[in-house]
């Protein structure tokens, strides 16, 4: 350690500090604006100016070293005089209204904003804002020179996107030739605009202060169950792939299952949507779930027994995915599944061509093979007993599968089936009685599922009624475009009002709608057009206008005015002592993600009302140091999505085989390539900021 | 005189001779010889330039001696030939009047001694004249032994900062790492200077073997010559040069059987002023931006690619043979206090010789101005100040003229040495108008990285276009002491450091100028555009209306056998008329 004196203060610094950051550390602060901890110094806002015993003149702080025995002042009257004479300099070439939560406000508010010129008005450089550009604005309006996006780009990212154009007073930072971001190799990692202090460059959608996550890392922070996509994605560019498994272990117990099915929310809030399109993350998940290892396995630590037994009533994903992690804590846990197998929505509502049974049972075995039990076959309905055969706590996860009906004349015909129970029953490869033209209301996932898997049963023609447009369409767009190369029909604006029977057909007379206000949701109503009915033929007709919770008959007391289970949101706690209810039975029909979601909160919750922490996450993989650099790579922006390779179009309707193949090593390798690494940007240091002076706290 | 080969016809080819039509004079010579059959006993020689502006310069040397014609064009030539090459006269139209003798006799031309003396095309003529004779002798010595003799003769940095050379080689050699390098800085950006250019055009030799010399002794395997591309010549010729000491093995592997091996490379700079500061220009030959880094590290602990590098400016290498083949202590001999050796000056402005001056330090201003100089250009004109070191330098008044020529001197008086521009003005120009267009230059120059340069230069010059548009107050001289003095203190490289000198000075020694210009609202010199106002005298007016057909803007009035009359409202102040009044009657 080097000594030395800073303002008459002994101090201590290591030999490689410079005399600014020796200062800081030792809780002096000099005004400075070039500095940043994370990018090597320019010395070009001179305003850590310092002088040191010895020496001529005043030197800058940030560029020298400390010495042994340096007598350093940061602060006399000449310094500071040539500091506010620095810092007016600087101002005279900004517009008047300077962001007051920037560092350059902070360090002009303290360092002392005097008037040095009489009459001096700032001039508007009226440099046009470049704001065509994805992500981030920049106003070189406000630029004042620091440099610090310039290195970070060139120096720490290596990216070499940012340069000064233009000399002298014309000086600007940007891109060779002022081409735009995109045709600039730019790699949108945005360590630019975390390092401005000015205001100069601005993200596009501002972060909230209290999340930055939520905004700048969109794919972790939107996933319902907060698994650590951006971690993952990064992990397979590197060919870690057993990390990237375990790094989805930590989280959900259905990496695979999630693979197939999810509905990614993550995807949809990926910053690279802003760019091109958003990273493949649902399928990379997929990806790193086939071709990571087991070691998942042996890392799992099973918890000692608790001696507490738990009960979870529904085999679907927030059921199990509560066993898992109950189990994982060391309590006792068993499933009650009503049908035949587990699984529930994800066996009875999810074709097996979107979602291979055998990699359904996989996931579950592997949670039953660490010691989760499952009961199949019995249908719970009265939760005293339970309580009374020794369980601790009871998790309600009895999913939404009463299909709901329109009410309409001629709905109780026979050939006139429920959506849901049609796809159970393929399932379960029981007949489902679908042949000829088969008719199916609705525009969700599973009215999607229900017209995709009529042409694997036989039926020659599958119309879909759906009583807005597309961009309604509440079922995921790559389902409706699968739908639609398929073969299906979907008649939009449509709307069934009375169903008839004549001889094999049944009649069934639509109307014709148009879109009226948005609703509180958000979504155009659809509003009938007087005249408009006609009548439309079908062999049958299925009803997929969505489900209702099924909450099991001894608790109808837990429900609500719509018909789902009333748990505080926070705890998953319902108002029955002990008992906790999560998944569609709460929500009404929602997604695997989101019912996994449910199984967590719950688990966590019911392990703190048994008297454990609620911590219920392990962690698998081991943090990586991320590297800062990203290089330079013409033509980043430009990468186009991974295309999901599928069965062949005429193949498909043949069977239930899996239409999506899974990407391929190169492919997925280039996939997670195409990722901005947005969570590199927050581990990005603070800048040093001066302290509040007493006058601004008070 | 047939039989003499070495009757020589020396045309000075440089720059300056070029711009003024050496070319043609040299082929009408050609022709000339050709038709009198006589080309074989001449021999034509197309020299560096002699640094003195007097268009095409013909030395012709033969048997009788040696004979210097001036303002040679290619009329003339017929004429030298008739007169002095055959009939062994001289041409008198033309002959070398007493400035010009006056110009040379009283320099000390050391750096300067082989330009306009021989063909830079030729090896042979610069071995001659003992060329390379100082890279052998350093070679037979050691390395140390070098940098000894370099420390001991005194020599200090010609670029203008002025600090001691062998100090800088010790530095370099006793840098850590096996590979280094030599850098020339040939980025000569002064207005109106142009010592190293003349140097590389006339002597190339004398640089490059400045630089082996300092390559052997700082321990550097190659070296790279930065010069601007606006010297296409001196470039043309230091290719030409380098490609001949290759070939006589001067460069290049085991130079001499030395062991010792040294490539020289040249790198052309796009004209940025700032790329003659060292660590900006470094950055230039790494092929990035030409910006300054702060310092330290120096160049000679982590330089060019990170390796230590000795920079060293032309006229400073250009020494180099010098103190070697004559020893420190001659070197020393010459100068005063702690400046030794000699200077070279672009001298211009409103002097009577202008051209390239050598004189030994601790010359006096006046010495220099009114010796080699030759005084004022005109008689009647009265000399005001003169600007020493360019655009970085300082603006001294007369009482200052008994000023030494020495680093400490200069340095006291608020200018510098510089790397040798000086600009004598008479009472013609207004100061605050000279520092105004100084100030026009640097802000121009500002590379734009530190704030109190890039901002702060262009405050200070805004506030000095208001004084001279008569906009000015008693404020603004505050504002342009105390930021001056900011500047100075807190930029980033001698560009910014040095920028506010020509305001400060001129604040310092002509404030009467700037108090008429804030009090009065008036230029004494008559420059300030914006100050004047275009009248006709009447007493002096003949009536003659010869003003009446200049005026582009009508604005003079004129009737036979009346006055003229100017109407200020539409005058545009474009003094075609005071040219055209041949009685000085518009004021």
């Amino acid at each position: 350690m080097i000594n030395l004196k800073i303002d008459g203060k002994e101090i201590k610094a290591h030999p490689s500090a410079t005399v600014l950051e020796a200062a800081l550390q030792a809780g002096i602060y000099i005004p400075n604006l070039c500095y940043h901890p994370d990018i090597p110094p320019a010395g070009a806002c001179r305003l850590c100016i310092v002088s040191i015993k010895g020496g001529r003149g005043v030197v800058t702080s940030c560029t020298v070293k400390v010495r042994e025995g340096m007598e350093v002042t940061t602060n006399n009257d000449e310094i500071r005089k040539m500091r506010e004479n620095i810092l007016w300099l600087t101002l005279s070439e900004l517009p008047e209204d300077i962001d007051e939560t920037s560092q350059l406000y902070k360090v002009a508010r303290w360092t002392g904003i005097k008037n040095i010129l009489e009459n001096y008005s700032r001039k508007p450089k009226n440099i046009p804002v470049k704001t065509e550009d994805p992500l981030f604005i920049r106003d070189m309006n406000r630029c004042i020179l620091c440099g610090r996006c310039v290195r970070m780009c060139r120096d720490i990212r290596k990216t070499g996107v940012l340069g000064f154009s233009g000399r002298g007073i014309d000086t600007t930072v940007e891109t060779a030739y002022g081409m735009p971001l995109a045709d600039s190799a730019c790699k949108f990692c945005e360590a630019c605009v975390e390092v401005c202090p000015s205001g100069a460059l601005e993200d596009k959608r501002k972060p909230d202060p209290s999340c930055r996550e939520k905004t700048l890392v969109p794919c972790t922070n939107n996933c319902p169950a907060k698994i650590d996509a951006a971690r993952y994605v990064k992990l397979i560019a590197l060919g870690k792939y057993r990390e990237a498994l375990e790094v989805v272990r930590e989280t959900v117990p259905f990496p695979e299952v999630l693979g197939h099915v999810c509905d990614h929310p993550c995807e949809e809030e990926c910053r690279r949507n802003d760019i091109n399109e958003a990273i493949a993350i649902r399928s990379l998940k997929r990806f790193a779930a086939e071709k990571g290892s087991d070691r998942w396995r042996d890392k799992i630590k099973i918890l000692p027994d608790t001696g507490k037994k738990i009960a979870v009533v529904g085999a679907g994903p927030a059921g199990l995915t509560a066993a898992w992690f109950l189990n994982r804590l060391g309590h006792s846990v068993t499933v009650f599944e009503a049908g035949s197998s587990p699984g529930g929505m994800m066996r009875t509502g999810i074709p097996a061509y979107r979602l291979p049974r055998d990699v359904l049972d996989r996931e579950i075995k592997d949670i039953v093979s660490f010691g989760v039990k499952i009961k199949t076959g019995i249908k719970i309905e009265n939760l005293e007993e339970l309580f009374k055969e020794g369980f601790s706590a009871v998790f309600l996860a009895t999913g939404a599968s009463e299909t709901m009906t329109m009410g309409i004349e001629g709905e109780d015909d026979t050939r006139v089936l429920q959506g849901i129970g049609v796809l159970g029953d393929i399932s379960s490869k029981k007949d489902t009685g679908l042949k000829g033209k088969v008719a199916v209301v609705g525009g969700g996932n599973v009215a999607i599922d229900v017209a995709r898997s009529a042409l694997r049963s036989g039926a020659e023609k599958a119309v879909i009624l759906y009583r807005r447009t597309r961009e309604e369409m509440p079922a995921l767009e790559e389902e409706v475009e699968d739908a639609l190369k398929e073969g299906v029909e979907i008649r939009f604006l449509t709307a069934p009002v009375k169903i008839a029977s004549s001889g094999e057909n049944l009649k069934i007379e639509c109307i014709k709608m148009k879109l009226g206000k948005p609703d509180s949701g958000g979504r155009r109503r659809p509003v009938p057009i007087e005249g408009s009915e006609y009548v439309f033929e079908a062999d049958r007709l299925a009803m997929a206008i969505g489900q209702k919770p099924s909450v099991p008959g001894g608790c109808a007391s837990l429900k609500n005015d719509w018909g789902g289970i009333e748990v505080d949101g926070g705890t998953m706690k319902s108002s029955m002592e002990g008992v906790f209810a999560g998944g569609d039975a709460v929500s009404g029909p929602a997604s695997v993600i989101k019912a996994i979601r449910d199984g967590r909160k719950a688990a966590s919750s019911i392990d703190r009302y048994l008297g454990g922490s609620g911590d219920i996450d392990q962690k698998l993989a081991r943090d990586e140091t991320e590297m800062p650099c990203l290089g330079r790579e013409e033509g980043f922006a430009f990468r186009a999505r991974a295309e999901m390779p599928l069965l062949d179009g005429k193949k498909r309707t043949a069977s239930f085989c899996a239409v999506e193949k899974g990407l391929p090593e190169k492919e997925a390798l280039e996939e997670a390539g195409r990722c901005l690494s947005c969570a590199l940007r927050l581990g990005i240091s603070e800048a040093p900021e001066p302290p509040v002076k007493e006058e601004d706290s008070g | 005189m047939s039989e003499n080969k070495k009757n020589r016809i020396l045309i000075c080819s440089g720059t300056s001779g070029v711009s003024a039509g050496c070319g043609k004079v040299r082929s009408r010579f050609e022709e000339e010889l050709r038709n009198r059959g006589i080309e074989s006993d001449w021999e034509i020689v197309s020299v560096g330039d002699r640094g003195l502006f007097r268009d095409v310069l013909v030395d012709i040397m033969d048997s009788r001696g040696r004979v210097s014609y001036e303002y040679v064009s290619p009329e003339d030539v017929s004429g030298i030939a008739e007169s002095h090459l055959v009939g062994g006269g001289l041409f008198n139209e033309r002959l070398a009047g007493d400035d010009y003798k006056n110009f040379f006799e009283k320099q000390t031309r050391i750096v300067l001694s082989n330009c306009g003396e021989i063909d830079p095309d030729k090896i042979d003529e610069y071995i001659e004249r003992q060329g390379y004779a100082a890279l052998k002798k350093a070679l037979d010595s050691s390395p140390e032994e070098v940098i000894e003799e370099i420390k001991d003769s005194g020599l200090r940095g010609r670029g203008g900062a002025g600090f001691l050379a062998g100090l800088k080689w010790e530095f370099t050699r006793n840098a850590s790492g096996s590979e280094k390098y030599v850098v020339c800085n040939a980025d000569e950006g002064d207005p109106g200077a142009f010592m190293d250019r003349s140097i590389l055009e006339g002597d190339p030799h004398s640089v490059i073997e400045g630089m082996a010399i300092a390559g052997y002794a700082a321990g550097a395997g190659e070296g790279f010559i930065y010069c601007r591309a606006e010297y296409p010549l001196a470039i043309k010729k230091l290719k030409k040069a380098i490609s001949l000491a290759e070939k006589e093995g001067f460069l290049g592997d085991n130079i001499l059987s030395s062991g010792f091996s040294f490539r020289l490379n040249i790198k052309e700079g796009a004209g940025a002023f700032v790329c003659g500061e060292e660590t900006a220009l470094l950055a230039s030959i790494e092929g990035r931006r030409g910006m300054p880094v702060p310092r330290p590290p120096f160049p000679a602990v982590e330089g060019l690619w990170g390796k230590p590098t000795l920079i060293n400016n032309v006229e400073t290498l250009a020494n180099v043979r010098h103190i070697i083949l004559n020893g420190a202590k001659w070197f020393s001999s010459m100068g005063s206090g702690d400046s030794k050796g000699t200077k070279v000056f672009a001298l211009a402005g409103k002097v009577k010789n202008t051209g390239l001056v050598e004189v030994p330090m601790g010359t006096t201003l006046r010495d220099l101005i009114f010796g080699p100089g030759g005084g004022m250009a005109e008689r009647k004109s009265e000399f005001k100040g003169v600007q020493i070191g360019g655009p970085s330098g300082g603006c001294l008044p007369e009482d200052l003229l008994d000023t030494s020529i020495d680093y400490e001197s200069l340095n006291a008086t608020g200018a510098i040495m510089g790397s040798g521009g000086m600009i004598v003005m008479d009472t013609g120009s207004c100061m605050v108008d000279i520092a105004k267009f100084f100030l026009d230059f640097t802000v121009a120059e500002s590379c734009g990285k530190c704030v109190p340069c890039r901002v702060g230069l262009k405050r200070m010059q805004e506030v000095v276009e208001l004084i001279t548009y008569g906009k000015g107050t008693d404020s603004h001289i505050d504002f342009l002491r105390d930021m001056g003095n900011t500047i100075k203190n807190t930029a980033l490289c001698g560009l910014g450091n040095t920028a506010p000198s020509p305001v400060l000075t001129t604040l310092r020694y002509f404030d009467d100028e700037y108090r008429a210009h804030i009090d009065r609202r008036s230029c004494p010199s008559l420059v300030c555009i914006d100050l004047l106002n275009f009248e006709v005298n009447e007493e002096l007016c003949k009536k003659c209306g010869k003003c009446l057909p200049v005026c582009p803007s009508d604005a003079i009035s004129w009737r036979k056998k009346e006055f003229a009359r100017i109407d200020k409202d539409k005058c545009i102040k474009c003094r075609a008329c005071i040219v055209e009044c041949p009685f000085k009657a518009i004021e």
